[in-house]
């Protein structure tokens, strides 16, 4: 509402940040009825700044999935069952870590067995994005490379590690879920399918 | 980027391109990419549309994030604006008043006998996190408009005045969002609930 009485005036601390554009709206609602707003906005601002650039400021400002997704209601199937999965996933490989310490091989054992029986449904939520299905695809390969043997403790460390940032990051890329591809290599896993692997090798691919 | 959008939305129409700003429309829908900005913007959206919003949402911001390789976002924003329509200046005021947001004195005040008109009521929570701006006010909207005179056979002038009362809202994050934990589909259902939820108090429901 202007003010009719032109002065300098200070800037309005009751500007929207969700600008609405220039269409003036015209549409009207009825008394009792409940009906759509006359105007929606959703926008996203981004200035695509490196990662790397605001890493420290990011850690104590950053939004946690809880503060984005607020509302119980509102998440859909595939990402609230992948949420509670990769929680129990977390709490699995912790405890495996922690037997571990306490030299108790067979706990440990148990509960990475317990992590890898969630994979399978985890896999079910790759509608959640092409990153999501390409890294738990490659866990469920990284254990069925190790052909039933316990992952030693660096491996634990890393799949540990890969569980968080899904937790974190449902929804990132195929590029990073790659970058994690690398970094469960490195601690001696193969997160590629077998059968992958075994057309690759073979004459087939060649032709 | 345009080009993926298009194999999605077919029926979508060019608006206006410029290096800052291209911006396109579907039906009732706005789509605009701007420096710093990507932006959906409806106007008087069907009740179904409100449904598909998530969907859309989802579809034009991942490409949108994708082939201008955003890594993070330093804001998210939802913006709903509702208008309800008075017969007079003075009904929208009363209508205002009767929602017993702010107190008015009673009797002659600043030498006017009239009760006050286009009244405005605005609060403000903003965290470091997320925030959320909520105006209601009584409104008075004037069009005049007259259409050139090679258009004339076509188009009667426009002159027209609309009272009622706006409910604006607009919820937002403060702290910036990194892409792989963003899904614009969903964090539109969960601010259309925390909206739809949290503006009831203007109502006292």
């Amino acid at each position: 509402m202007a003010t009719l009485t032109n002065i300098i005036e200070f800037s309005r601390s009751y500007e929207p940040r969700t600008p609405v554009g220039a269409d003036a709206p015209t549409a009207t609602v009825e008394a009792g009825e409940r009906k759509p707003p006359e105007t929606v906005t959703l926008a996203g601002d981004g200035d695509g700044a490196r990662l790397t650039e605001r890493n420290q400021e990011l850690q104590s400002l950053r939004l946690t999935q809880k503060e984005l997704y607020p509302a119980q209601q509102a998440f859909s199937t595939e990402h609230v069952t992948a949420l509670r999965l990769l929680g129990e996933g977390i709490v699995e490989s912790k405890r495996a870590l922690d037997a571990i310490a306490s030299r108790d091989v067979l706990i440990a054992d148990l509960e990475m067995q317990k992590l890898q029986m969630l994979l399978p449904e985890l896999f079910c939520c790759r509608a959640l994005g092409d990153g999501f299905g390409t890294l738990v695809n490659s866990l469920m390969s990284a254990f069925e490379g190790l052909a039933g043997e316990t992952p030693n403790t660096d491996q634990m460390r890393m799949m540990s590690r890969v569980l968080r940032l899904l937790s974190d990051k449902p929804f990132l890329s195929t590029s990073e879920a790659d970058e994690q591809l690398d970094a469960l290599e490195s601690v001696g896993l193969n997160p590629y399918p077998a059968e992958l692997m075994d057309f690759l090798s073979s004459e087939q691919s060649v032709r | 980027m345009w080009r993926s959008i298009q194999e999605k939305y077919p029926d979508i129409r060019i608006v206006t391109v410029e290096p800052s700003k291209t911006s396109f429309q579907r039906g009732k829908t706005a789509f605009v990419v701007e420096l710093k900005t990507a932006r959906i913007n409806a106007v008087d959206p069907e009740k179904s549309w409100m449904e598909e919003i998530p969907k859309v949402a989802r579809d034009f911001f991942k490409l949108t994030i994708q082939h201008l390789e955003i890594s993070l976002c330093d804001r998210l924003g939802l913006r709903l604006v509702y208008f309800k329509e008075f017969k007079d200046r003075e009904q929208a005021a009363s209508a205002f008043h009767a929602m017993d947001l702010v107190q008015v004195p009673d009797g002659k005040r600043f030498d006017v006998d009239q009760h006050p008109v286009n009244q405005q009521y605005v609060l403000r929570w903003e965290s470091e996190k997320k925030g959320a701006l909520v105006q209601c006010r009584a409104e008075t909207r004037k069009t005049d408009w007259d259409p050139p005179i090679e258009s004339v056979r076509f188009w009667g002038p426009v002159h027209r005045e609309q009272n009622g009362i706006v409910v604006d809202i607009d919820y937002y994050t403060v702290a910036p969002v990194e892409v792989g934990q963003l899904d614009m589909g969903e964090w539109s259902k969960h601010a259309l609930h925390v909206i739809s939820r949290d503006i009831r108090y203007l109502f006292k429901e």
